[in-house]
Order: structure tokens, then sequence, then C-alpha cells
């Protein structure tokens, strides 16, 4: 996998976590379909959480930014909440803080942070 | 279940809002220019290392660096999506920080979504490279526009 593609695994927990792992970088070209429909999926479901583990996560523009903002309005209108999990890479951290959505989204700073959520 | 007529007809997928832009397959680019904004951010980064590496200088911190590769897939980004395609791509760096020159095949000026709301989804793209960039300017010619962007690496 090269670093301009996305790579996405999902699991569910034990406890009914929906738990999405992201590698690689976000925009336009790196196919973010198994993303979006990792997202939706999980919003679906009826599931108490969904967690995003952006850890892995090394790029992400504004194409990126506006898959994980549908992805949080489809999941506040499912009724289910997500987390956007770290710790971020500089790069994600920035396109959060420059675009001001640092308040749009849930963070949690690490993935088993977020699973207690 | 909702009966008809006691809920909006519009249904989630609608109310979501349209998915994010991704690249149409074979994106069509000048020859020479990088294919995609991975290639570009590449560029750019390999730029920052040689220029930096070895001089026994400071190396620009790296925010600065994440900032840089944020505006360079911006606006690769916006002239594959609003500028009929990158035309022309350079990095060089100056005094006064990173210069970035991207053209694209349109006469359309760069394209700002109007925010209602505080929060709003799309849109950020160019409004990104305003808030990151020193200094952005436009020069329209007969086949499209260059946009020049100056970020600053101190």
């Amino acid at each position: 996998m090269t670093a301009d593609e996305l790579h996405v695994v999902v699991e569910t927990t034990d406890d009914g976590v929906v738990l999405i792992r992201v590698r690689g970088s976000l925009d336009g070209w790196s196919g973010s379909e198994d993303l979006v429909r990792a997202l939706d999926g999980a919003s679906a479901q009826g599931r108490r959480l969904t967690v995003a583990d952006l850890s892995q996560l090394e790029f992400a523009d504004s194409t990126g930014l506006h898959t994980l903002l549908n992805a949080h309005q489809r999941h506040t209108e499912a009724g289910v909440p997500l987390v956007l999990a770290g710790p971020f890479m500089i790069g994600v951290q920035r396109l959060f803080e420059v675009s001001g959505t640092q308040d749009a989204f849930r963070f949690a700073d690490t993935v088993d942070a977020a699973l207690t959520c | 279940m909702p009966r008809d007529g006691e809920r909006s007809a519009r249904g989630p997928e609608e109310a979501v809002g349209p998915p994010a832009w991704t690249a149409p397959p074979g994106t069509t680019h000048a020859p020479g220019v990088p294919r995609n904004a991975a290639a570009a951010r590449d560029i750019v980064s390999r730029l920052l290392e040689e220029e930096f590496c070895g001089l026994g200088g400071e190396a620009p911190a790296d925010v600065v660096v994440a900032d840089a590769l944020l505006v360079t897939s911006e606006l690769v980004t916006n002239a594959v999506r609003h500028g009929g395609g990158l035309m022309a791509f350079s990095a060089t760096i100056t005094d006064d920080g990173l210069l970035l020159t991207v053209g694209d095949a349109s006469t359309r000026a760069p394209v700002t979504a109007e925010h209602t709301t505080t929060l709003h989804i799309g849109g950020y793209g160019w409004e990104l490279v305003r808030r990151l960039a020193a200094r952005v300017s436009v020069t329209y010619h007969e086949d499209g526009k260059n946009i020049v962007a100056l970020v600053a690496l101190v």
C-alpha cells in the first residue's frame, strides 16, 4: 500500500462498538469509498458507538474533512455517537485546527479512551 | 414505521448532503505535472527536506511542513475539481518561503462556499489556502489561471 492510498479495517468489539481503523492518506484520489461505506454502515447498525481510529492517518485535506463531517452528521441523525480517536499526526491535527472544526466532532486522545465513551 | 406524509419526503441520504469529492477516473492532466495531490505533496516534501537537510540550519517545524502540504493538496485538488485540470505545478523555495504555483484550465475564480452558519459541510479548500498562505495571487490568462501561494517557512 502506498502512502497515497487509504486502507480501512472494520472491527466490532465485544461490547458492540464499531471500530474503524484508517491508515494512509485521505484526499480526493485515495479512494475513500471504503471509508464512506464503513462509516455509513456503522451509523446504520444501531450500535452504541462508532470509533474512527485516525492515529495512523498520515494526511487528510478538505475532501477528507468533508467525508468525516458527512459521517458525523449521519451518525447524529442515527443517534449513534461517533468519536474520532487519536493521537493525530500533525497534518490531521492541523486540518481540524485550521478549518475550525474542532467543535464539530467528538475527539478522544486514544482508541482506548474512545472505547470508554 | 412512519406513514407517508408523516415525515419529510427527504430520506437520510438527502439530509446529509453531497458526498465528498473524489477524482474522476482517468483524470487528465498536462504532461509533466503531478498526477494527483499525493504526487504534488511528495514533490513539496522532498523539496523541503532537501533544502533544509544538511545545511546545519533550522529545519522548518513539523507544523510548517504540514501546512505546506495542506496548501499543496488544496490547490491541486481545486485545479482538478473546479479548474478543469492541473495544467502546471511548481514549488520553489525563496527568501520569503515556499512558493507554490498551480495552473488550471478555467478562467473561473476560486470557489468559496457561502457560510450561513458556523458549521457547514464542504467548501473548505480555498479558505484553508487563504488562511495558511502568507500571500495568494490569481492571474488569469486566455486558457485558464495561475494561482501562486506563498507559504512562510518560519
